[in-house]
């Protein structure tokens, strides 16, 4: 029965991971959003590897995740992502990156979940490097549509 | 392949890798096209990316590449000299030399140069170049750098002065300290140097944040405050999550008395809690008389209640309500839908299933059946006996005139408000405790209160 029950947690947190929404503080975003067309891919930047914004860009608030059982790092990306597109935003500027753990009791015991947090801008912003990023982006995206 | 390993000693000496093996999904994705970022130099992959038609084209490309070579040479000579001026004319030289093709000398060996040569100024020129042409830069996949030659393994030579276990930035601190430079231009280098290790360096961040705070106050008026103020410093700044939620709430707070009216404008439709008092009911009954008037008299609801829970436009309601029929109250839980919400008025109808009562008052002696009053089985003159109805129904919907509107303690989005309430509907009651108590009505009612609404 214990079995059966840590089981059935397990299986549920897995089948959580992928659709939970993800614990965050978000501030600065815009009053009135006007959301991303689909046509224009979400980049992810890495300010460890790209240390600036460009000279013109609308900054669209900053969040902070936080750390939930069931967690997933695909999952805050995705999250990450879709938030973006909602407040307009085509740059996820990742400035800051940690491991968290997330606890989860039971009756039985309790289990931790490892899970990537953080600290990123949400931008909107147009240049020549960003087009030639979305381009590869839409490259990769359709080869994997191609793969599957 | 000398040089691709001396690259890859670079990228990994002055780039820093970031922790999570979680990125790697989004890093691959993007992550890769800035491998040209510290280097200067993209990384070209296998050469099994070539192919024949490509081949050809290097074959083509070589009298340029050759140029390039003697062009590093001549830099080299330059260097050796010591002739800083010379430097700087050989290193625009090969600057103009570079094509789609070829890339006769990359970043990196520039600053090397530049540093091995104490050049601090054109060294500033060039990160100051670089990160602002940054977004506008595109390298091609393709370009041919020259490599093994006399100027390649000076550079390695240089780096390998490095303690490699400091960031270029802590590596030569000590002498653009010592600099012959404007302090605005000091200042400025280390913001452009700290940026390589600004967000895997916590230290770094810190004083990147610190010295751009200054800059920015110092030189306002400098060419290149505004873009350090936006570009480099803003982003840095938002890293303290901490500080900007301060900040943020602060804002919030000492300009909310201005924003009020956008605030109110913003939370409607939200949802909330709110309890409506009502004083004054009435209404008119259709059908049965209800019971016995000539044995009982019915005590009135003096005052009514309603409790209501709002998500966005629903309304889960429970209330004591006087039903529009002499001495028949209910209670009654509702389910109401807020169809017009405003600064100053609410409308929300619903329809609530009662469960109505009576409370009366013998005028005689009465036998009654036990079930009701099961001690006695008779009521005396002046007990008091509550009936309880089979069924009701009520339609109605309440009307919210806002008089008062108020932010909650020290919130932004939530309010307190005061309304004067009222409700127009009508009910449907029937009783079923015969001989005394029994029939069904249909009533147009209303009634009106004060309500509070926490919002």
């Amino acid at each position: 029965m214990r079995f059966v029950a840590l089981f059935s947690i397990v299986v549920v947190l897995l089948l959580c991971a992928s659709c939970s929404r993800v614990p965050n503080v978000y501030i600065g975003g815009p009053k009135d959003p006007q959301p991303l067309p689909d046509s224009i891919p979400v980049l992810v930047v890495n300010a460890a590897k790209v240390p600036l914004l460009p000279q013109e860009y609308n900054y669209l608030g900053t969040i902070k995740t936080a750390a939930a059982s069931g967690c997933s790092s695909d999952g805050t990306i995705a999250y990450l992502r879709t938030l973006a597109r909602k407040v307009g935003a085509n740059i996820v500027y990742v400035k800051k990156t940690d491991i968290e753990l997330a606890f989860f009791y039971t009756q039985y015991g309790s289990m931790t979940s490892r899970c990537l947090t953080l600290i990123a801008d949400f931008v909107y912003a147009e240049a020549p490097l960003i087009s030639k990023w979305e381009e590869e982006v839409k490259k990769m995206e359709s080869s994997r549509k191609a793969g599957e | 392949m000398v040089c691709r390993k001396v690259y890859l000693f670079l990228v990994l000496f002055l780039a820093v890798s970031v922790c999570a093996a979680e990125f790697e999904d989004f890093e691959r994705s993007l992550m890769q096209p800035d491998t040209t970022v510290t280097s200067g130099k993209p990384d070209t992959g296998s050469s099994a990316t070539y192919n024949a038609f490509e081949q050809s084209l290097l074959q083509e490309e070589s009298s340029e590449m050759s140029l390039a070579y003697r062009g590093r040479e001549a830099l080299m000579q330059a260097i050796k000299s010591r002739d800083t001026a010379a430097i700087s004319q050989r290193i625009a030289e090969l600057d103009n030399m570079k094509s789609g093709n070829v890339a006769p000398l990359v970043n990196i060996e520039k600053e090397c140069i530049y540093i091995d040569n104490q050049m601090w100024r054109q060294m500033l020129e060039l990160e100051v170049s670089y990160y602002k042409n940054f977004y506008d830069s595109l390298e091609t996949e393709y370009v041919q750098y020259p490599e093994n030659d006399e100027l390649m393994f000076y550079v390695k030579k240089i780096v390998g002065k490095f303690d490699t276990n400091l960031t270029m930035y802590r590596n030569i601190s000590y002498y653009i300290e010592h600099a012959r430079m404007d302090q605005a231009d000091k200042m400025e280098l280390v913001i452009m140097l700290l940026l390589r290790s600004a967000y895997t360096r916590f230290e770094d961040y810190k004083l990147l944040a610190e010295m751009g705070r200054d800059f920015c106050n110092k030189y306002p008026k400098h060419p290149d405050a505004e873009w350090i103020k936006k570009s480099v410093l803003a982003p840095a700044e938002r890293t303290n999550f901490r500080n900007l939620y301060r900040e943020n709430k602060v804002n919030r707070f000492d300009t909310r008395a201005e924003h009020k009216e956008e605030n109110i404008a913003k939370n409607l439709y939200t949802g909330g809690v709110g309890t409506n008092v009502f004083l004054l009911s009435g209404g008119l009954a259709f059908g049965d008389d209800l019971y016995r008037s000539d044995l009982f008299e019915v005590e009135e609801l003096v005052v009514a209640l309603e409790f209501y829970l709002q998500l966005k436009r629903f309304a889960f309601a429970a209330e004591l309500l006087s039903s529009g029929m002499t001495g028949v109250a209910s209670y009654s839980l509702g389910l109401g839908y807020v169809v017009f919400d405003s600064r100053y008025l609410k409308v929300r109808p619903y329809v609530a299933y009662c469960f109505p009562t009576m409370i009366i008052e013998a005028k005689k002696n009465v036998l009654v059946p036990e079930r009701l009053y099961s001690e006695h089985g008779y009521m005396e003159d002046g007990d008091n006996g509550q009936f309880m109805g089979d069924l009701g129904l009520t339609f109605a919907v309440n009307v919210d005139f806002r008089f008062l509107t108020a932010y909650l303690f020290r919130a932004v989005n939530h309010f307190f408000g005061m309304s004067l309430v009222g409700k127009f509907g009508v009910s449907y009651i029937s009783f079923d405790d015969a001989p005394y108590v029994d029939g069904a009505n249909v009533s147009p009612f209303f009634s009106l209160g004060l309500g509070v609404y926490f919002w």
